[in-house]
C-alpha cells in the first residue's frame, strides 16, 4: 500500500466518523438517541437497511463465491422482496401505531412479559456474538494479505464504530450508513471497470460473459428440489422468505433502522427501496466475481490465494513446485485457446477442469504439510485482484469500502443491542427512573459495553476454529423461533402468552436438535430450512397448547 | 389515545397506491428470475 492509499483510506474513514458525530451532537434524550426523533427520509432508511445487512464479508466473500462456483448464490435473496411486502403490510403499521422502541415491546402488549424477555434474549445472544465476527472476519483477511496486525485492525474497526455510535446513537448510525453505502457502491463500480480494463484488447464485456458462461460461472438458477442443496430457486423463495421475514421484521438491528422514519410512508418506501435494489446489487457483486474469473484467464492467478496465511515455504517443497509448474503450463495453454479465433468449447472446459484439479491437489498437499492450513481461499480472491490490478488511490478506496461495510453493519448491531438491553431489560426489570438524562447515559454506556464485548470476541475469535461458520448459521438457529412467535402474535389472535411462550421454547429445542443431528450427520438439512422448521414448530405447538388450555378452562367452568 | 388518532390520521392522509407498489415489486422479481433463467439456459453445460 502506498502513501496515497493510506491517505484515501484514513481520510474516508475519519470523514465519515466525524460527520456522523458532528451532525448528531445535539442528542439530548432517549427518543432521539434510540429512534433519531423519527426524522429520516425514505432514501436514508433504504440505504441504512442495506448497509446494516451488507457486512464487509459480503464484499470480500461474494465475488470469491462467484469465482469458485458461479452465480447461484443470488437465489438466496429471492424471498427478500416478498418479505419486504409482508413487513410493509403487517408488521410496520403495528410498530408505528404502538410507538415501540424495540420489536419485542410489542410482544408484551400482545402476549406477556415472558414472551418479550424470551425473544429479546434470543436476539441478544445471536446478535451479540455476530457483532464480534462482523469485526473479526474482514480483519483476519486484511491483516493476512496486507501484513497488518490483526489485533490493531480489530481495535481500529471496533473503536471507530464505538465513537460515533455512542455519541450520535441511531441517527448517527443511519447518517453514516448512507455515506458508507455511497462509498461502497462507488468503489465497487470503480473496481468493476478496472476488472474489464484488465482483459486483453480483443476481449470485451460480451466476450467476457461468454467465457464465464462456457466455464460454468453463469449458471444462476437451480430448479431442482433438493433439501440438501443450499441455494436453489425453491430454498431462496420459501426458506429465504422465512429468513428475511424474521431478519427484517423482528431483528432489532433492522427494525430500529426503519422505526426512525419520518412517517409510516417513509419507512414503507425505505423497505420498497431495499426490495427493489437488493437482488440487483447482489447480482452485480457476484458478476464482478465472475468477471474477475475471466480476468484470471488471461492474467496468471496465484495457484492459491491465501499463501500469506501459511508459514510453509512453498518454493522449497518439491511436490508443490511440480504441481505449480504444471498449473502454469495448463494456464498458458488455456489462455492461447481462449484467444484463438476458433476453439472448441469442450477443449477450454477440459483445460479448466485440469487447472481446477491441479489447484485442489496443491491445496491437499499444503494440508498434508501443514495440518492447520485453511484450504478455503475464496475470501481472498477479490482482495488479491484489488491489490494487484487496481491503481494506487483506488486500492485505498476499496479498502475503505471494506472498512465501511464492517463499520456500518457493526454500528447497526451495537445500536440495536444497546436499545434492546436498555428498553427490554434495564428499564423493564431493573430501573425505570423516568429521568431522561440518566436513561440516555445508561444507553450510551451499554453501547460502549456491547462494543467492547464485540472487540473482545473479535480478538479471541481466532481461538475457535469454527466460530465464523457457527455464527453464520447462528442467525438461522434463532430466527425461526423468533419469527414463529411474531407470526403467532400477528395472525393467530386467539393464542395467548402461555401458548406462545411454550411454543417458542419447543421451537428452539426442535431447531437445536435439527442442527446437532445435521452436525453429527444423522440427517442432511440446509441451514436455511431451520427458519421454516422453527417457525412452523412454534406455530403448531402454540396452537395445540392453546387448544389444551381452552379445553381445560371449559372443563373448569363446566365443573 | 390522541397519539393513536394522530397516527391513524397521517395514515389516512397517505394517498400512495401501495397495492401497485407491491404488485410492481413482485412483477420485478418475476422478471429478474425470468432473465436469470434465460441466462442459465443459454450457458448450461
Amino acid at each position: 500500500m502506498s502513501l496515497i492509499d493510506w491517505c484515501v483510506l484514513l481520510f474516508t474513514l475519519l470523514a465519515i466518523v466525524l460527520y456522523g458525530s458532528w451532525k448528531t451532537r445535539k442528542n439530548k434524550n432517549l427518543e432521539s438517541y434510540l429512534k433519531g426523533n423519527n426524522s429520516e427520509n425514505w432514501a436514508t432508511i433504504g440505504l441504512s437497511i442495506m448497509a446494516t445487512q451488507a457486512s464487509a464479508i459480503t464484499f470480500l466473500s461474494t465475488p470469491g463465491q462467484a469465482y469458485e462456483s458461479g452465480m447461484g448464490f443470488v437465489q438466496f435473496y429471492f424471498g427478500l422482496p416478498l418479505a419486504m411486502i409482508l413487513i410493509s403490510i403487517f408488521f410496520l403499521p403495528i410498530y408505528y401505531r404502538l410507538k415501540v422502541y424495540t420489536a419485542y415491546q410489542y410482544l408484551e402488549q400482545r402476549f406477556d412479559v415472558r414472551v418479550r424477555a424470551f425473544t429479546a434474549f434470543l436476539f441478544l445472544v445471536s446478535r451479540g456474538l455476530a457483532a464480534g465476527i462482523t469485526i473479526y472476519a474482514p480483519a483476519i483477511i486484511l491483516s493476512t494479505l496486507l501484513d497488518w496486525n490483526l489485533q490493531l485492525t480489530c481495535l481500529l474497526i471496533g473503536g471507530l464504530v464505538i465513537v460515533y455510535t455512542v455519541s450520535g446513537g441511531s441517527r448517527a448510525v443511519s447518517l453514516t450508513q448512507k455515506w458508507q453505502m455511497t462509498i461502497i457502491m462507488g468503489g465497487m463500480f470503480a473496481a468493476f471497470f478496472y476488472v474489464l480494463d484488465s482483459f486483453p484488447e480483443t476481449i470485451g464485456l460480451s466476450e467476457g460473459i461468454d467465457i464465464a458462461g462456457k466455464l460454468g460461472k453463469m449458471e444462476i438458477i437451480d430448479t431442482t428440489f433438493d433439501l440438501k442443496e443450499k441455494y436453489t430457486i425453491w430454498s431462496g423463495l420459501i426458506a429465504g422468505l422465512f429468513l428475511f421475514l424474521s431478519y427484517f421484521g423482528t431483528d432489532q438491528s433492522q427494525v430500529q433502522r426503519y422505526l426512525g422514519g419520518k412517517t409510516l410512508k417513509a419507512s414503507r418506501m425505505g423497505l420498497m427501496f431495499n426490495g427493489i435494489l437488493k437482488i440487483p446489487m447482489q447480482f452485480f457483486i457476484l458478476f464482478i466475481g465472475a468477471m474477475v474469473f475471466v480476468s484470471f484467464q488471461f492474467n496468471k492467478p496465484p495457484i492459491i490465494f491465501n499463501t500469506s496465511a501459511t508459514n510453509i515455504e512453498t518454493q522449497k517443497q518439491e511436490s508443490l513446485v511440480l504441481i505449480e509448474s504444471n498449473y502454469n503450463l495448463v494456464f498458458e495453454e488455456k489462455k492461447e485457446a481462449l484467444l484463438a479465433p476458433k476453439t472448441d468449447t469442450k477443449t477450454i472446459q477440459f483445460l479448466q477442469a485440469q487447472q481446477d484439479s491441479l489447484r485442489n491437489s496443491y491445496k491437499a498437499e499444503m494440508s498434508k504439510i501443514d495440518e492447520g492450513y485453511e484450504s478455503k481461499d475464496s475470501d481472498y480472491i477479490f482482495l488479491t485482484f484489488v491489490l494487484n490490478f487496481l491503481p494506487h488511490g483506488l486500492i485505498g478506496l476499496l479498502l475503505a469500502v471494506i472498512f465501511s461495510a464492517a463499520m456500518s453493519s457493526t454500528a447497526g448491531e451495537l445500536n440495536a443491542l444497546a436499545s434492546t438491553t436498555t428498553i427490554d431489560f434495564y428499564k423493564k426489570f431493573w430501573k425505570d427512573s423516568g429521568d431522561e438524562k440518566k436513561d440516555l447515559m445508561v444507553s450510551k454506556l451499554l453501547t460502549v459495553a456491547w462494543g467492547v464485548l464485540a472487540i473482545i470476541i473479535a480478538l479471541t475469535a481466532g481461538l475457535f476454529e469454527n466460530l465464523i461458520q457457527l455464527v453464520n448459521i447462528l442467525g438461522s438457529i434463532f430466527y425461526g423461533t423468533i419469527l414463529g412467535v411474531f407470526l403467532l402474535a400477528f395472525f393467530f389472535k386467539r393464542i395467548g402468552g402461555t401458548a406462545a411462550f411454550i411454543g417458542g421454547i419447543f421451537g428452539q429445542i426442535v431447531v437445536l436438535s435439527c442442527h446437532f443431528l445435521t452436525v453429527y450427520e444423522v440427517i442432511e438439512l440446509g441451514y436455511l430450512l431451520y427458519n421454516v422448521i422453527g417457525s412452523l414448530t412454534v406455530i403448531t405447538v402454540g396452537i395445540i397448547i392453546q387448544l389444551f388450555i381452552n379445553q381445560k378452562h371449559k372443563l373448569g367452568s363446566n365443573n | 389515545m390522541e397519539e393513536q388518532a394522530e397516527n391513524k390520521k397521517s395514515e389516512s392522509k397517505d394517498t400512495t397506491n401501495w397495492k401497485a407498489w407491491y404488485w410492481g415489486l413482485m412483477i420485478f422479481l418475476a422478471l429478474q428470475i425470468a432473465i436469470y433463467l434465460f441466462i442459465t439456459n443459454l450457458y448450461t453445460i
